[in-house]
């Protein structure tokens, strides 16, 4: 049985997506922040909250956000927006 | 294998699957297989270049080549099947594959040219992310 919404090529994604320069640009990003930090990186690669990191680090929450604030700016000029559920 | 890769290859992917699913479905036509195959040539090749530790220029343009005559091939499969295309309805075999993929083939090439407009030198140290890295990176937004 064929789809009725193959009759249209836009159809909806099945998960978030981004566009190839979308996606080399949030690996740059990435490996920045590696650079910047490993330890951050590695505790957000671990899947660790921003209070989290901040006990790990021995950090106050506005020095946490303050270190991720130009990555995630970074993020928002390349145009990459927080993924929404349909 | 990269999780997160463009809408493009998401929609070819579909597409493959889709005529695949035609093939099954419907009496053998060459056109639609002869599609099939292409379709999976050009995944493979666009899934090369996208988990490159560089995206190397000159299979860039080898593959951007290879999607433009593709695309101008199939559209003009698609003027050749313009009749059919106007009385096309739901119970046909859907002759506007054809469209659907010169789209979707066109959308390739965009984002092929998109993606080195303006990349050049982070490209030279492109690493792809891993599925972690990539949930952890958007995680910061």
């Amino acid at each position: 049985m064929i789809s009725d919404t193959l009759r249209s090529h836009k159809r909806p994604q099945k998960t978030a997506m981004l566009t190839v320069k979308q996606y080399i640009d949030a690996a740059a990003v990435w490996r920045d922040l590696e650079r910047h930090n490993f330890t951050v990186a590695t505790l957000l690669l671990a899947g660790k909250s921003r209070r989290e990191i901040a006990a790990a680090m021995r950090w106050d929450m506005t020095s946490v956000r303050s270190f991720l604030a130009p990555f995630r700016n970074d993020l928002h000029a390349a145009g990459i927006k927080k993924p929404t559920t349909p | 294998m990269i999780r997160l890769i463009d809408n493009t290859l998401e929609t070819a992917l579909d597409t493959r699957d889709w005529l695949a699913g035609l093939q099954t479905e419907h009496e053998h036509d060459e056109d639609i297989s002869h599609l099939v195959f292409v379709l999976d040539a050009l995944i493979v090749d666009y899934r090369r270049v996208i988990e490159k530790r560089k995206l190397d220029e000159h299979g860039y343009y080898g593959i951007k080549n290879a999607l433009t005559m593709a695309s101008i091939l199939l559209e003009g499969h698609l003027t050749d099947h313009a009749l059919e295309l106007t009385t096309w309805s739901y119970d046909q075999i859907p002759t506007n594959a054809y469209e659907l993929i010169a789209v979707v083939l066109n959308d390739a090439v965009m984002q092929f040219t998109e993606s080195t407009s303006s990349i050049h030198a982070r490209r030279r140290g492109f690493q792809p992310l891993s599925d972690d890295e990539l949930r952890a990176v958007l995680s910061l937004l």
